[in-house]
């Protein structure tokens, strides 16, 4: 629990949930469009990360993602516990044979596994009936066919730190951190909470990074915990923004699904383009949604998002997107006031994206800066050349091509892309002659 | 003090605590005399719980499942046992550049733990004498030379301890709720030193190798108090546990504080008053030398057997609950807190306050927990919940 959720509870005891979920726009569907028929499940080892661990990036970025996130010592350390939290997974116990006494009210059960949920230092929690297109249809790692009939999906979201947050470029050597912090948490959580259920005599299983069975952004935007964003299959949080991250925990245990919410963020997203405009490897579209797998989302660049993450030598891994991202703030009375504006009045959307660059966030406050800036390299730490940047990774990338190993297109400098150049035509341009 | 700065505090990147450590009155020893040239080191199995397990409380106390007859308690307990092993590892064979100014190191190591989520982070020098002589699983002698100890705190939930009597079926779940925590991020930490180059290992609620009250005493994370054994934070109460890990990395330690809980605990008697087992002593004067510690003689054997043994709950922590210093930290409380520190009278205006705006009493209207009660491996709604028993002075004399 970060420590702003822990005072929410402790002023707010009579509420359920410690962050003001009630005052959310309720809405039947969220807000893109999701043709549900339409929706393919996803074969989860096709993921970006998945494939360039596999080499189809090439070599180069294959050997970069097998050290992203141990490059790091912090990150390094997260990893482990996220390994052991996937190992024990196996030992799970099985369901009880009777179950627990707990009446028939959907709703106070409901009402009582987001308590349980929060009481273990869960930031945010919300639930949905599970979409059958949100089960991978193979195994991530395995390969092995996937099959998962729980009715129900219970989200956990866990804050990766605005402190470190405001810090940092969002690229550089504490990035990885940041994911890993909130993947472990809301492991952690997720793997008592299931245990728990399991006690009480309904079947659940907890998916977290390593080990999920199931795709987490359909989950989010049914369970009410924000809406898709610009950045791509990222789900942003009306509190928290981008900066969190989430597991799953799906069951049969009878609970009462949220509603979607509205926030105006479709709105926020198509004015805003910060994150594309900041992202190192301009894996951001700054156009319009387009269909996708019977989503309507804006597109992003897999592969470039990937190369930012991975071959980045100025830091270990990144997040750029999330740290510029206006709804990446603290969730003090000034920023309250803030996101109620900008939930609630389209006009003070364009004012809050002029001010936020007015008033310099999404600029790294370095002087807050806790952590060590080191990498692994042969076996032995030592301090990196660089430690973040923004947008001068696309300047190195044009420049080095050789890292590229021919996959991709080229990147497009800013003034390429305002005016709608060919990517291809762009291939040899170099951000620095704009 | 506002609402205002609370809340900019969780927020502001220039402090290193979230809680304000800093206003503390910093002391060169613990407020409790230590004569350490006595002190022995303590055999683990003759801890508490490893007697009652190996019978020395008797057989009716020497199966501890009454602490896990509740089903969350058990998810926490068995997430806490898988991280047994993993308190110790491989260190890296280079330490890592710039790892070697003792106050950087400190902070970054602090800064690290609240990263990891911990809510209240203190540093001391490990005292040889509290590092365990012999194991409770084996036997064997222990021997852990590090120098330093870091102690990661983490709250056990105000929200369940304002809805909760303290011996009712959730109370087991609110400790293992921060030992699993403390557990978790100790382990972390701990394999985050050795990465970077230095010896470090964790102690937690499934593998200890050191007892962690003199640790949280140097560390100035609190003053032991009328309850006993328990070390109480000026922020929390006792409303935590803590985790530690122990380590050669050079770091910049924390000094003892001084808040005025000896003169406080003198004075008010509330645990005493309502310990169900009436193990925690009366008088303004109940304190005994035991092994070379100054400390209030509460009665170990009746807490622990009324914990196992407690037929209207799972487990106990009424003295947690009851205590004037388990409050959240809400500017009003922040108030009163600094008067408890700094004004002796007030100290006894904050007894009567207490008692007079009904804390302590269950706020049962908030309550999110189901009863329930693991019988013979099925679970059962248990008739009975909680109770608050009240203990006059003369009571624990006259048994």
């Amino acid at each position: 629990m970060s420590m702003v959720t822990s005072f929410l509870r402790s002023f707010n005891t009579h509420r359920v949930d410690p962050y003001p979920v009630h005052v959310l726009k309720r809405v039947d569907r969220p807000t893109i469009e999701i043709r549900d028929a339409e929706v393919p499940r996803v074969d989860g080892r096709d993921s970006g990360f998945n494939k360039a661990a596999r080499g189809e990036y090439g070599p180069h970025l294959q050997q970069q993602r097998a050290r992203l996130v141990t490059k790091h010592p912090l990150g390094s350390a997260l990893r482990g516990m996220q390994v052991h939290l996937r190992d024990i997974g196996e030992t799970d116990n099985p369901v009880a044979a009777n179950q627990a006494p707990l009446g028939d009210d959907p709703a106070l059960i409901t009402k009582h596994i987001k308590e349980t949920a929060y009481f273990l230092r869960a930031d945010m929690v919300g639930v949905c009936k599970l979409p059958p297109y949100a089960v991978f249809s193979r195994h991530l790692s395995t390969g092995e066919p996937v099959e998962c009939d729980h009715t129900y999906a219970i989200a956990i979201l866990i804050d990766q730190d605005w402190k470190t947050s405001e810090a940092s470029f969002g690229n550089d050597w504490i990035s990885g951190s940041q994911s890993h912090l909130a993947y472990t948490n809301s492991s952690f959580v997720a793997r008592i909470l299931a245990d728990y259920i399991r006690q009480l005599g309904y079947p659940a299983k907890a998916h977290h990074t390593y080990s999920y069975d199931v795709v987490v952004p359909p989950i989010l935007l049914w369970a009410g915990l924000g809406e898709l964003s610009r950045i791509g299959s990222v789900v942003v949080n009306p509190f928290i923004g981008p900066r969190f991250k989430a597991a799953i925990v799906t069951t049969d245990l009878p609970l009462v699904p949220d509603k979607p919410i509205d926030f105006g963020l479709q709105d926020f997203c198509s004015r805003c383009k910060k994150c594309a405009r900041e992202c190192p490897t301009g894996a951001i579209s700054d156009g319009d949604k387009v269909w996708r797998n019977g989503y309507e989302q804006w597109p992003l660049d897999v592969k470039k998002c990937v190369i930012g993450r991975t071959a980045s030598n100025a830091g270990a891994g990144c997040g750029t997107c999330m740290t510029v991202c206006p709804w990446n703030k603290p969730y003090t009375p000034f920023h309250r006031f803030v996101q109620w504006t900008m939930r609630n009045i389209p006009l003070a959307r364009r004012f809050a994206i002029w001010g936020d660059d007015l008033m310099g966030y999404g600029k790294p406050r370095i002087e807050n800066k806790w952590w060590l800036d080191l990498e692994s390299s042969d076996g032995a730490l030592k301090v990196p050349e660089q430690a973040g940047n923004r947008r001068t990774l696309r300047a190195e990338y044009s420049m080095r091509p050789e890292m590229l190993d021919g996959v991709l297109p080229p990147f497009l400098t800013r003034g390429q892309r305002e005016s709608g150049s060919n990517r291809d035509d762009a291939h040899h341009s170099r951000p620095d002659a704009e | 003090m506002t609402i205002l700065t609370t809340y900019k505090r969780a927020y502001d990147g220039t402090k290193l605590d979230p809680y304000p450590v800093e206003s503390l009155k910093r002391v060169d020893r613990p407020t409790t005399f230590i004569d350490e040239e006595r002190i022995q080191r303590v055999d683990q199995r003759a801890g508490g719980f490893a007697r009652a397990r190996s019978g020395g409380l008797g057989p009716s106390y020497q199966n501890l499942l009454g602490l896990f007859k509740y089903p969350l308690s058990r998810a926490q307990q068995r997430m806490a046992a898988t991280l047994a092993d993993k308190v110790d590892g491989p260190v890296a064979e280079h330490r890592a550049p710039g790892t070697d100014d003792p106050e950087a190191m400190a902070r970054h190591i602090k800064a690290t733990a609240y990263f990891l989520r911990a809510d209240v982070v203190g540093i001391c020098r490990l005292p040889p004498y509290a590092v365990y002589s012999h194991s409770q699983a084996t036997g064997e002698p222990i021997e852990c030379a590090h120098k330093y100890a870091i102690a990661v705190l983490v709250d056990q939930d105000w929200k369940t301890a304002d809805a909760s009597f303290g011996n009712d079926w959730i109370s087991t779940s609110m400790g293992f709720l921060s030992y699993s925590t403390t557990a978790f991020i100790s382990c972390i930490l701990a394999d985050y030193i050795r990465k970077l180059g230095y010896p470090a290992r964790a102690h937690h609620i499934r593998n200890y190798q050191v007892m962690l009250p003199p640790i949280l005493l140097w560390a100035g994370l609190g003053e032991m108090c009328r309850t006993g054994d328990i070390v109480l934070n000026p922020f929390l109460g006792t409303r935590f546990k803590a985790a530690v890990v122990t380590t050669d990395l050079p770091l910049a330690i924390d000094r003892p504080i001084d808040f005025g809980l000896q003169d406080f605990c003198s004075k008010c008697a509330k645990c005493a008053t309502h310990c169900p087992a009436g193990a925690i002593p009366f008088g303004e004067d109940s304190t005994v030398v035991h092994n070379g510690y100054v400390k209030w003689n509460n009665d170990v054997d009746r807490c622990l057997k009324y914990r196992i043994g407690n037929q209207w709950g799972s487990g106990c922590g009424v003295c947690i609950h009851v205590c004037p210093w388990n409050k959240p930290f809400t500017p009003f409380h922040r108030f009163v807190r600094w008067t408890m520190t700094n004004i002796p009278l007030a100290r006894r205006l904050a007894i009567w306050g207490d008692d007079l705006m009904g804390y302590g009493t269950p706020n049962q209207k908030n309550k999110w927990w189901h009863d329930l009660e693991a019988v013979d491996g099925v679970l059962q709604t248990p008739d009975r919940s909680g109770k608050r028993f009240v203990n006059s002075p003369t009571d624990r004399a006259s048994d």
